[in-house]
């Protein structure tokens, strides 16, 4: 052996040219652990994103002012249920007539519509039949004797009437006039002994009921 | 296609027609009139006074509510009774052309007051006899 020895190279597998050239420019091959490190940096990416709905926040409560329903409130002269003490005439006789006005009141805050029905009782039913109602609203009473035959009226278009009421409800005033809230209305009723009015009827007693309806009027 | 369309119109018409209603506020009251008494006329009180041989049935007119109308008769045989200043006067001559003579009986006077105008009336009845007194005929009051 000489004194000279060439270090042993190191051989390598010859690889073909134009493979060499191309390791130049091309990325290294992937390795497998690649993914896992997107994953990391993914993560914590997203950590970073959860921190981010950490800061800070506030939360302000609104209450809203007490609403207040309304309300619908029909008062006849102040009253809920009401005697006429007033639609009255001692001994009435055949041709005799009298009239008073009733005022109703919208009590509440909500507009509405009066309807009226009315019935009557009298001891004998020939009386009953003999009694003619007369109803106008927004009536005024207008007296036209104060002796025999006594007599009274009401000025206004009427909304029934002359007629006989019966034991059953009959309509004697229907939806048609409007009461604003703190309005009132005022209604006449007239009562006129027919002068037919059978013998038997003398001393006999009549007794008229009316029901009045609020409806509240629809916006 | 066309009848799911016409359902929800119907549907849709029907809820709108409902729905006002369901939510109308309402209220009541009740007015009671107070008890409407009918008149009463006045019934003739009759007084009975000798007249004669016969009887005077008398009363004082009413005029309540006004100056009421009277009418007399007498009762079974009916027959009408001239009346003079509130009152009527029943004769034997009378009688007897009406009973024949038939002593013993009573006879009814009936006096009627008229509401002119109306057909109220009311009325009261005197009971006479028509007797022998002293052998003569007589109307006498009891």
């Amino acid at each position: 052996m000489s004194g000279r020895h060439a270090a042993p190279r190191r051989v390598e597998p010859r690889r073909p040219a134009r493979r060499r050239a191309a390791s130049r420019t091309a990325p290294r091959p992937t390795r497998p652990w690649t993914p896992v490190v997107v994953a990391l940096v993914g993560a914590l990416g997203l950590v970073g994103g959860l921190g981010t709905q950490a800061y800070w926040n506030d939360v302000e409560t609104v209450s809203g002012a007490t609403v207040t329903s309304g309300s619908l409130d029909l008062l006849v002269e102040g009253q809920q249920s009401y005697t006429w003490t007033a639609l009255d005439l001692a001994n009435i006789a055949p041709g005799e007539s009298t009239a008073k006005v009733l005022t109703l009141n919208n009590a509440g805050t909500t507009p509405f519509t009066v309807s009226i029905t009315a019935s009557a009782t009298a001891s004998d039913v020939a009386l009953r039949d003999a009694m003619r109602v007369t109803v106008v609203p927004a009536g005024t009473v207008n007296q036209t004797s104060a002796v025999y035959p006594r007599a009274q009226s009401c000025t206004g278009t009427a909304s029934f009437g002359p007629a006989a009421l019966t034991s059953s409800a009959t309509t004697v005033l229907s939806q048609s006039v409007t009461v604003d809230p703190w309005g009132s209305l005022t209604i006449c009723v007239r009562l006129q002994l027919d002068l037919s009015a059978a013998n038997e009827t003398q001393s006999d007693t009549y007794t008229p009921t009316f029901t009045l309806t609020a409806t509240q009027v629809t916006p | 296609m066309r009848r799911a369309v016409t359902v929800g119109v119907i549907a849709t018409v029907m809820l709108a027609g409902t729905s006002p209603a369901a939510g109308t506020w309402s209220d009541s009251a009740t007015v009671t009139g107070k008890s409407v008494t009918a008149g009463m006329l006045e019934a003739p009180v009759l007084g009975c006074e000798p007249s004669g041989l016969g009887s005077k049935v008398s009363w004082t007119p009413s005029t309540v509510p006004t100056a009421l109308t009277y009418t007399a008769q007498l009762l079974s045989p009916s027959s009408p009774l001239s009346i003079t200043s509130s009152s009527v006067t029943v004769t034997p001559t009378l009688l007897d052309g009406l009973l024949g003579g038939l002593l013993g009986s009573t006879v009814t006077v009936r006096v009627t007051a008229s509401l002119p105008g109306t057909s109220w009336t009311v009325s009261s009845d005197r009971v006479l006899h028509y007797r022998l007194i002293l052998v003569v005929p007589t109307v006498s009051c009891t």
